[in-house]
């Protein structure tokens, strides 16, 4: 049961509404069973899956508390089981794909790698948030894990599928419920939930189906249309991305829950290293705080192991996101991004620049990070590694003229980079004024609720429009 | 600035800047500060980075 579907917006209202009418004690109870049966309409063959996991954190969290044994040791345990899991589910058919093309590099036959066992869906989200927890728990920063919290946690419904990935320190407390309702959980997740669809159903996949068209095996694109698919991705996946994350943050505003941002303006990064601080910031605050400074701080950031680690982690961020060479070789490019940002601060750190070249600098590493990132995203997208050399060939090395879509494509295209333009500045300038106090100055009440009413309509509408181009949220498949 | 103020929360510094000034840290008060059960928010304001260095340096003067 995707965000997106009817049947969310008849499943949605019916939990919040009867959410708010049970007695507080019951209510961690009941979304305990809304996120299983949620997750049933997705998987039912693995429901039980965040559940064991659950039991196997729990009892090991147990352990490390305990002291029975040091910490240090059930913790590796703990994330070796969790890795192993994982593995089994997700990396399985890769990894015995590499090794059926080594035997038969050495001379031995090729083994059959065919596997019809699917990845549980939001495995890798749930996977990482247990991993976290155990870690959180061995340096004592969450206090004595109980049950049904930890249960209540992994299974909490909005983010169960793919993020925002959140800290149990920060969404544990707030399983208690002990807030009253507000009205401002209502229309704050309301507001949210409707411009998450619209995001992701007129937005993103509007520009899928020419993405997916321009990204057919055997298909020879110009250079005006591989810089144009490309763009086209970068924004697909954007809006696709943020609109199921501003419907996760609205579906758990509606029950009181806040969730941290996953998105902030990422196209307007200044650089490499900022385009990740802004850009599914709640994995990279993960990447941050459980690899890259555990990593580095051994080294205290000295350079060659910081720009070592920098490719080898964000390669295995791209393995995160799928089991195919494509997705590491778009970390590893992410990677080789960041250390030649890095390169360049290291070099000009403590250096005297003049006006004029800083002002240079800044423009050229926006530029850099722009193009950068969105060459890189031919990886993420291609099928497979020979598609994408195709497509940059097009890109950076032979120039051919013409374009293959419709000009609506080529439109489309263009006015959604127009509106990532000016995003932060429609934002920021909206953000000024507290949005209650904004509506106040201008309308009288019963104006502010037809207004907020036609928002609503409009949106639910042009949903409906758009609903026939059923296309998946990208992030769900990981 | 004041000592409560967020740094690395509001995007001020990233963990980067963490690591070498907890390299430039332990230089001038020669110390040694064991980082293996850190994070960054632990040094995320001037508050808690004094905090945190109290609690994780080992002196080795």
């Amino acid at each position: 049961m995707a965000f997106n579907s009817y049947t969310y917006l008849v499943f949605l209202p019916v939990a919040v509404y009867v959410f708010w009418q049970l007695p507080k004690s019951w209510r961690p109870a009941y979304l305990l069973i809304v996120g299983a049966a949620y997750y049933t309409t997705w998987t039912s063959s693995f429901v039980i899956l965040p559940l064991s996991l659950a039991v196997l954190v729990y009892v090991l969290s147990q352990l490390i508390l305990a002291g029975s044994k040091p910490a240090r040791a059930w913790l590796r345990i703990g994330i070796a089981l969790v890795l192993l899991n994982l593995g089994f589910f997700k990396y399985r058919v890769f990894l015995l794909d590499f090794l059926s093309l080594a035997a038969s590099s050495l001379g031995s036959s090729p083994f059959d790698v065919t596997s019809s066992l699917a990845a549980p869906v939001g495995i890798s989200f749930y996977s990482f948030a247990c991993i976290a927890y155990l870690i959180d728990t061995a340096q004592g920063r969450v206090g004595k894990p109980s049950f049904p919290s930890l249960s209540a946690f992994l299974y909490f419904w909005p983010n169960l599928i793919a993020g925002p990935i959140v800290r149990a320190r920060e969404l544990i407390p707030q399983l208690r419920f002990d807030k009253k309702f507000e009205f401002h959980f209502l229309v704050g997740g309301v507001d949210r939930f409707i411009w998450g669809l619209v995001q992701k159903n007129v937005f993103a996949n509007s520009l899928a189906v020419w993405v997916d068209e321009g990204f057919q095996p055997g298909r020879t694109v110009s250079t005006l249309d591989a810089w144009f698919l490309a763009v086209a991705f970068g924004l697909q996946i954007y809006f696709d991305f943020s609109g199921y994350t501003y419907m996760a943050i609205g579906s758990a505003q509606l029950v009181g829950i806040k969730l941290p941002e996953n998105f902030r303006f990422p196209y307007h990064a200044s650089n490499p290293s900022d385009f990740w601080s802004r850009w599914h910031m709640t994995l990279t605050r993960w990447i941050r705080d459980y690899l890259f400074f555990p990593v580095n701080a051994r080294f205290r950031g000295a350079p060659v192991p910081l720009y070592l680690s920098l490719i080898g982690i964000m390669s295995l961020v791209g393995l995160w996101h799928g089991a195919g060479w494509p997705f590491i070789i778009w970390g590893a490019l992410h990677g080789l991004f960041m250390v030649c940002f890095r390169v360049f601060e290291t070099y000009h750190q403590g250096r005297e620049i003049c006006p004029a070249a800083q002002k240079f600098w800044t423009i050229f590493w926006r530029a850099f990070t722009l193009v950068a990132v969105t060459g890189a995203w031919v990886a993420f997208r291609a099928h497979d590694v020979p598609q994408a050399c195709t497509i940059w060939k097009s890109m950076f090395l032979t120039f051919s003229s013409g374009g293959g879509f419709a000009p609506r494509f080529y439109m489309a295209t263009l006015l959604l980079v127009l509106l990532c333009a000016g995003e932060p500045y429609l934002v920021g300038r909206l953000q000024k004024v507290d949005a209650a106090q904004r509506e106040r100055q201008f309308l009288p009440l019963p104006a502010r609720i037809t207004t907020r009413f036609l928002l609503y309509c409009g949106g639910l509408l042009l949903f409906m429009i758009f609903s026939q181009r059923g296309v998946q949220f990208i992030y769900s498949q990981f | 600035m004041r000592d409560e103020d967020a740094l690395i929360s509001a995007g001020l510094i990233d963990s980067l800047a963490i690591l070498r000034m907890i390299a430039q840290l332990e230089q001038q008060l020669g110390t040694s500060i064991a980082t293996d059960s850190l994070q960054p928010d632990d040094f995320d304001t001037i508050e808690l980075i004094v905090e945190t260095v109290g609690r994780a340096s080992k002196s080795s003067r």
